[in-house]
């Protein structure tokens, strides 16, 4: 895929993640947009990594027992197996939206949300090749009650800092910044939902019936 | 050991995790809980290994620091201590006693450190200080493996150093592009760890045999230091959820073979090796090690970029200094470091290879600003930067925290000041500068030779070379003393005959005179050919850059004139750009108001549009009825859904550049609104939301003071009581940090904070802002603004 079909790919949904509607977007805006998407791309080093692991060990990796996190078990009830995805867009994005925040912000913001876009995009292209027949959507510690803290348990388990290069902080966040760690339930299809999340109430985007992912 | 080193090769072991998981050690298991669960079996490996041959045998302690073993049974000492312990066992019952080392393994911390993530290097130096303190007397050898980042390394590196009198060998992991995960390539890397003296350098895991060749051949090429190669037993595959690597011993072998007879000094293996490699590779590598000569470079690194003084110019910027810039003085006074940052990202962006640091101000603590400034102007600049004081202390702060090798300035040749200086180069690794100065700058160039000549013969005594050293032969002001600057290009020739880099103040040259720029650009041309290599100037000065430009092609340094040609047909674009092009606003704007400039973000031009302004109009009125209305215009179009968050930033940003214009020439009061704080909270690296609100509030004249991101409870507190603002702003990202939101809020009530204190970020909500017991929530920046306006702040 070049670097013009993946903006197209992109840019809707950085545009949702902006609140910007794509039929008001003027020229000068658009044309930002695929220049910093070009810039973006001159320091993305995508690196995923999966792992598939049994029911019962997915419950044992993530130190969770049913009935703690509603959520969880939910997504897995009825499956046969899981997959834990990892990836990351490097380092390099991180170091560079710093230097951008300080000359640029209008810009930083637009490549900042690029950037998260086409993490998902590219994720979504990874997930695909894995061929995982029925499915769920990707979900992540964080979503609903599953508690955040499981990230780091699954760096250490998954050796993720050596693989792919994502760390954790202190405070359960992942280094760099656009990295995702994703479990995805195998032997049954879930399309991805807001109904667990916490922003369920109060998210700009729901009122205006969008959605942060694709549909 | 060290005896032995870089003469007999000697062999690692191969992987223990390989080796554990073998042996039925399940995903998510803690392997160093084994060291004491299961003794007999991590001796078992270790003497798997001894029996193949190796030389070291690595003890089983890879995760083994205490962040890492929060959750473990036991105390990471402990099973430190016990993975010691299995490893001198199996020694002894194979009679290894005499012949083989142990090598104390230590692995990435886990956590990215400040200002990439939010560890900071004193505490990373901790934690490995604790794990080597515990059993520094009963180890052969520290070894750092699979890093990836150089910052961290360097940490564990003054941690073994200064904590244990073992030997240390260091290995990085590197990707296919050659560069770690921070970005670090092997020249920069080679030249950090030999500056900080390490007894062995080398690259393991990521890739196999074949894929690491170009690395290991930079090892080769560019390291004075014995290299050590652990390759992994090739690419993993995964089948069936598990991991599988693609070479067999045989395969890996013959892989390692090209290499091996260029002067590897150590070998193992890492990832899916197993004792069978390293059996083979005892059998088919040389005893001893082929000899090799590396090259003699002089380089100054940060952590992603080496600058090499390899004869030709590199300029130094000179811009961050106090000297006579009241602004800069001022700013430092405040603690307000962004004019530092701004002027750093200016200078690499237009062209300086190594940017001079000096904060030497009276009643400033010098150490400590450096200490807070080297970091932030790392997070934003990758260049290499030049420590520049006259106090060993604010020198010393620096090179500890700087992340690479840096360039020192300076030292003269006082013996004191030597003496000074020279260890704290030869402890953390760097370039010094030496001024050919004694009491005085010498007239003639003889006696500044004769100083180099002494200052050279002493940085010997500490272990530096002439690679080591760059030499500043003075510039003397030409209205004062004109018969000196011939001696300065004298001193050039001869310093360049001697081998050596030099650097020059080149605006010095023409204080007290006319026209300074002409006298400047016309020394540094004379002086580059007489071979001046580092000219300390301002790279924001166009003409003195294409002076080099120039140079580099007449000297056919730029062979095919490409550079010149990129340079100077860019300028004569830029101008046929901007007049041709019908449709983009800037064409657009020759007719238009300053409303329509702040409107459209036109924020490259508005500042000669508002200095066209203020030719004919007043400054207040310029302010009150030009740009605010134009900001509330912008406001209004966004919230209307009209325009759309950069638009608003980018118009916000305008209005600054605009203000700061009128400031500018009217030394008018624009009464800034205010002060507010901001910040994002303890443990929240992410600050682009922060950033936002910030800027946009200070286009509508609020005066900000953004105390950064990941600040801490009592940093808050503290400010509070410093800046007496009229508001405090809080901003968090993550549901985790929300709770470090709350202390916050309730650390400032309980100090008796009577000020407004408002919350935003992505998970909050006007309930969750009530539940930590925020005054107030705001959605977004225009939110922010408008609440400020509402409480009249």
């Amino acid at each position: 895929m070049n670097t013009t079909e993946l903006f197209n790919q992109v840019f809707p949904v950085a545009s949702r993640y902006m609140r910007m509607d794509a039929d008001k977007i003027d020229e000068s805006l658009h044309n930002k947009c695929v220049g910093i998407f070009d810039e973006l791309m001159e320091f993305v080093v995508f690196k995923a990594y999966n792992l598939h692991v049994s029911i019962e060990d997915i419950y044992n990796l993530t130190g969770l027992k049913p009935g703690d996190s509603e959520d969880f078990d939910f997504y897995l009830k009825d499956c046969k197996d899981s997959v834990i995805i990892a990836s990351t867009l490097g380092i390099g994005v991180d170091n560079h939206a710093k230097k951008m925040q300080r000359t640029d912000l209008s810009g930083a913001v637009i490549y900042d949300s690029m950037a998260s876009a086409l993490l998902e995009q590219l994720t979504d292209n990874y997930e695909f090749d894995l061929n995982l027949g029925p499915h769920t959507f990707r979900f992540a510690p964080g979503y609903g009650d599953i508690p955040l803290e499981i990230n780091e348990l699954i760096i250490d388990a998954l050796s993720l800092t050596k693989r792919i290069g994502i760390n954790k902080t202190a405070d359960h966040l992942m280094l760099p910044q656009k990295s995702m760690i994703t479990i995805c339930g195998i032997g049954k299809s879930m399309a991805p939902t807001c109904g667990h999340c916490v922003r369920f109430n109060s998210c700009s985007l729901r009122k205006g019936n969008q959605r942060c992912y694709s549909v | 050991m060290l005896q032995r080193l870089n003469k007999e090769t000697l062999f690692f072991d191969g992987g223990m995790g390989t080796m554990l998981q073998a042996a039925g050690m399940a995903t998510g298991a803690i392997p160093e809980e084994l060291n004491i669960d299961n003794p007999t079996l991590i001796a078992s490996i270790h003497e798997q290994y001894l029996n193949a041959g190796a030389d070291f045998i690595t003890t089983n302690t890879f995760g083994a620091n205490a962040h890492k073993m929060e959750r473990a049974k036991y105390s990471n000492t402990d099973m430190i201590k016990a993975a010691v312990k299995n490893a001198n066992d199996a020694r002894i019952k194979c009679g290894r006693q005499n012949d083989s080392y142990i090598a104390l393994d230590i692995g990435p911390i886990g956590e990215l450190l400040a200002p990439i993530g939010t560890l900071s290097f004193d505490a990373a130096y901790d934690l490995f200080k604790q794990q080597i303190e515990c059993v520094k007397d009963d180890i052969d050898v520290v070894i750092f493996e699979t890093f990836g980042d150089i910052y961290e390394l360097k940490a564990g590196v003054l941690a073994a150093k200064e904590n244990c009198d073992k030997p240390v060998f260091v290995s990085m992991s590197f990707d296919k592009t050659k560069r770690t995960l921070t970005g670090t390539n092997p020249l920069t890397y080679i030249n950090v760890c030999e500056g900080l003296h390490v007894d062995a350098i080398g690259v393991n895991c990521s890739l196999g045999p074949k894929e690491l060749q170009p690395i290991i051949e930079d090892l080769l090429e560019y390291s004075h230091l014995p290299v050590l190669i652990q390759p992994n037993a090739g690419l993993p595959s995964l089948k069936d959820g598990k991991t599988f690597y693609e070479l067999k011993p045989e395969d890996f072998i013959e892989a390692l073979k090209p290499v091996m007879d260029k002067g590897i000094a150590v070998v193992g293996g890492c990832c899916g090796t197993s004792p069978s490699f390293i059996k083979l590779e005892k059998e088919n590598f040389p005893v001893n090690v082929p000899s090799r000569k590396a090259k003699d470079i002089t380089a100054v690194s940060s952590s992603t970029q080496t600058t090499i003084l390899d004869g030709t110019v590199k300029v130094c910027g000179e811009r961050l200094n106090p000297t006579g810039k009241k602004k800069l003085q001022a700013a430092l006074r405040e603690e307000n470091y962004e004019m530092l940052i701004q002027e750093a990202i200016a200078q690499e962006d237009a062209g300086a290879k190594i940017l001079d640091v000096n904060v030497g101000l009276p009643g400033i603590d010098e150490a400590e600003v450096m200490k807070r400034i080297i970091p932030m102007l790392q997070e934003v600049v990758s260049v290499p930067l030049q420590i520049d004081s006259s106090n060993p202390a604010a020198i010393e702060a620096a090179c500890r925290i700087y992340n690479g090798k840096p360039l020192i300035n300076s030292v003269n040749g006082k013996n004191a000041v030597m003496e000074a200086v020279f260890p704290i180069a030869q402890k953390y690794g760097g370039v010094v500068i030496g001024l050919t100065l004694n009491e005085e700058i010498p007239k003639l160039c003889e006696e500044r030779i004769a100083i180099a000549e002494q200052i050279i013969e002493k940085a010997s005594h500490y272990g530096l070379g002439k690679k080591d050293l760059v030499i500043d032969c003075l510039t003397l002001t030409v209205s004062a003393q004109q018969k000196e600057a011939q001696e300065t290009l004298k001193a050039l020739r001869k310093v360049k005959e001697m081998g050596m880099n030099t650097t020059l103040g080149v605006s010095n040259i023409s204080f007290g005179l006319p026209n300074r720029p002409l006298i400047n650009r016309t020394f540094l041309t004379l002086a580059m050919e007489a071979g001046l290599t580092m000219p300390i100037i301002n790279p924001l000065d166009r003409a003195l850059m294409d002076c080099i430009d120039a140079y580099n092609v007449i000297f056919n340094v730029d062979e095919g004139c490409v550079e010149y040609i990129k340079r100077q047909e860019n300028s004569v674009t830029q101008i046929v750009t901007t007049t041709t092009s019908g449709t983009n606003a800037v064409a657009d704007s020759d007719n238009k108001d300053l409303t329509f400039y702040i409107c459209k973000g036109l924020k490259d031009e508005v500042q000669a549009k508002t200095a066209l302004e203020l030719e004919t109009t007043d400054a207040m009125d310029l302010v009150n009825n030009t740009i605010i209305p134009a900001l509330n215009k912008v406001g209004k179009e966004y919230e209307a859904g009209k325009i759309f968050l950069p638009q608003l930033i980018q118009a916000a940003e305008t209005a600054k550049v605009a203000f700061a214009e009128v400031q500018k020439h009217f030394e008018v009061s624009t009464d800034k609104k205010g002060p507010v704080i901001l910040c994002t909270v303890e443990g929240d690296i992410h600050d682009i939301g922060k950033n936002i609100v910030k800027v946009v509030c200070e286009s509508y004249g609020y005066e900000v003071i953004d105390l950064g991101k990941d600040v801490s409870v009592e940093r808050v507190v503290e400010g509070y009581h410093k800046f007496n603002p009229k508001a405090i702003g809080l901003s968090a990202l993550m549901t985790t940090t929300v709770e470090n939101m709350k202390k916050t809020i309730a650390a400032l009530k309980a100090d008796g904070c009577n000020v407004p204190i408002w919350v935003g970020g992505a998970v909050l909500t006007e309930e969750i802002a009530a539940e930590i017991n925020a005054d107030y929530y705001t959605e977004d920046a225009m939110a922010s603004v408008n609440l400020l306006k509402k409480l009249n702040i």
